[in-house]
């Protein structure tokens, strides 16, 4: 069953048409692959989605319930999140507090001005857990700014798991990384995709094709072609427009 | 484990430093000329570090507050004037009034930011100025308030302080000086705290993790407008008077440039420290040349040019976290 739906999502950017009537719907428990040259509007469309900008026209539903017009925070409560092609971290503060401040919105304790964060056990130990499932542990003092690229992938995928979602949307989360982590984030995917719904925007084809149960493919704003790897594959539109034609060995 | 120290202690040792400097301050030769000087680096120092929560936790640049200081200091005169000659109830008046204003206002300003949040805040804070300036009924307008005196405070019949002695007051400000400062140590280092300073280094992501962010930015604004307020009417008791100058758009940039020249983005007490430099050291200045706020110019262009973290920044050596 779709957990969402676009309903002909449109966004203009001056005379540009970058996302171009767009209407899919995403399976419960499954990892969607969006795949596209760049411009495609990959990103524009995760951005819609979680309520950065707003259509021009066209609707969002997620579990039955339309999300277009609200603010991203009602969005993330909802249940949907996201992580960023561009790092997008808490630069200055240390890892430890990254953690910790997307563990403290999840629990809801953000609005309390006079209590003692030091009271918050449940905040602390989650964020402990979290930092030493994904192996940080030893590093939580470290300012993000001064971690290794790899480790802050990997935070930039963590914090925005910090929210619970049922949808995660990851935007090019391999982009940058040598190919040692680039598996560490594959396999981090894969075992994701057993617990919640996924959406990632990769430039990677052999990731692509070997993590995901549906690949869309888009180009020029609009839905070129859809299915599942092998259908993608074998489909001659996508490999003239964006796998290099027939003879390309993917 | 490290995360046990990490949020600090209640009361921290620099400012420990804080309070017992102030507590000597006025026996300190040279810097502690008059009693009423000191009492202004206090009042001050209050005013910078409730606005810092804004500017340095938060990253918001208002340039208007120095309005709700002005409201403050015209709702704690109005009232004694009007309604009640006391201590207290001004007070507290100007602690509301300061806040309702700085509330409302951050309703207008709380979706912006920086350039616009920075002129939005300086635009609305002219409108009071010229309020006060042509509203001669309510605030006297060019002549001001004047005749606010300092009442006793104490139980009547058994204890009494006189606040009309520039000494007393200054110790009754410093007081109050303290438990606002362990109040705003406290607010920093909340979960609201630290959400104000997910939002100074990323608002977008802040969103993200589910904060309602314009929530929290018109909190933060119409908390340092509580402090503003407070410090306002202290200060009217101070000079006894209210004239429309406290709401003129130097006091604004004046809280500003204490501040950012103490390192308030780097450093808790750097407000503290800016104000005690700012008002001193024109004290001094002004005492030789009229123009002093020329080399105070100088000085202040030199910091943000050289050290933009602030004295304190300097002095700590690195930019940390405000969290520690």
């Amino acid at each position: 069953m779709a957990i969402l739906t676009t309903q002909g999502l449109t966004k203009d950017f001056g005379g540009l048409r970058a996302v171009d009537s767009v209407t899919l719907d995403i399976e419960q428990r499954k990892l969607t692959s969006v795949i596209g040259p760049n411009g495609a509007g990959k990103t524009t469309l995760f951005n819609l989605i979680t309520g950065l900008i707003k259509p021009d026209s066209g609707r969002i539903i997620f579990h039955g319930e339309d999300i277009t017009h609200l603010p991203i925070h009602r969005i993330i409560k909802k249940g949907i999140s996201r992580s960023f092609q561009i790092l997008n971290l808490f630069n200055e503060l240390t890892l430890f507090e990254n953690v910790w401040l997307g563990v403290q919105a999840q629990q809801g304790h953000g609005p309390e001005v006079f209590s003692n964060p030091d009271k918050f056990t449940s905040i602390k130990e989650e964020t402990h857990r979290i930092i030493r499932e994904i192996g940080l542990l030893g590093k939580e003092e470290s300012p993000v700014k001064l971690l290794s690229y790899g480790d802050r992938r990997i935070l930039e995928i963590t914090i925005s798991l910090t929210a619970k979602p049922s949808l995660l949307l990851l935007d090019e989360p391999t982009s940058g990384l040598v190919s040692e982590d680039r598996k560490r984030i594959s396999e981090l995917m894969k075992s994701l995709s057993s617990q919640l719904t996924l959406i990632v925007v990769e430039h990677d084809m052999d990731v692509v094709l070997s993590i995901s149960d549906h690949i869309i493919v888009m180009h020029q704003g609009k839905i070129l072609a859809q299915g599942t790897p092998d259908e993608i594959r074998g489909n001659e539109k996508v490999q003239e427009a964006y796998l290099g034609g027939p003879d390309s060995s993917v | 484990m490290g995360a046990n120290s990490r949020w600090g202690k209640w009361i921290p040792a620099q400012m420990w430093v804080v309070f017992i400097i102030f507590a000597l301050f006025p026996y300190i030769p040279y810097i502690g000329r008059y009693t009423s000087l000191g009492t202004e680096v206090v009042i001050w120092s209050l005013f910078a570090l409730g606005f810092n929560i804004l500017l340095g936790y938060t990253g918001l640049p208002s340039f208007g507050h120095g309005a709700f200081f002005g409201i403050g200091a015209y709702a704690a005169g109005i009232f004694f004037l009007r309604v009640y000659k006391g201590v207290w109830f001004p007070l507290i008046l100007s602690i509301l009034i300061g806040g309702l204003f700085a509330a409302l206002v951050g309703l207008l300003v709380a979706k912006k930011r920086g350039i616009y949040f920075a002129l939005i805040t300086v635009a609305i804070s002219q409108v009071f100025y010229f309020i006060a300036f042509r509203w001669d009924e309510l605030t006297g307008g060019e002549t001001g308030l004047s005749g606010i005196d300092r009442m006793n405070i104490g139980i009547p019949n058994l204890v009494s302080l006189q606040l009309s002695k520039p000494i007393n007051y200054y110790y009754f400000v410093l007081v109050i000086f303290i438990l606002c400062t362990l109040l705003i140590w406290k607010i920093v280092h909340s979960p609201f705290g630290k959400v104000l300073q997910a939002i100074r280094e990323n608002e977008v992501r802040a969103k993200y993790l589910g904060y309602n962010t314009t929530a929290y930015k018109w909190g933060a604004f119409t908390i340092s407008g509580f402090f503003a307020g407070l410090a306002g009417g202290l200060y009217t008791l101070l000079i006894n008077s209210a004239f429309a100058s406290v709401l003129d758009w130097t006091q604004s940039g004046n809280v500003v440039m204490m501040t950012l020249l103490g390192g308030g983005t780097v450093n808790f007490f750097g407000p503290i420290l800016g104000a005690a430099i700012f008002i001193v050291s024109r004290d001094f200045l002004s005492a030789y040349w009229e123009s002093w706020m020329l080399i105070y110019g100088l000085i202040f262009v030199f910091v943000i040019l050289f050290i933009p973290s602030g004295i304190l920044g300097l002095i700590g050596g690195k930019k940390q976290t405000i969290l520690r």
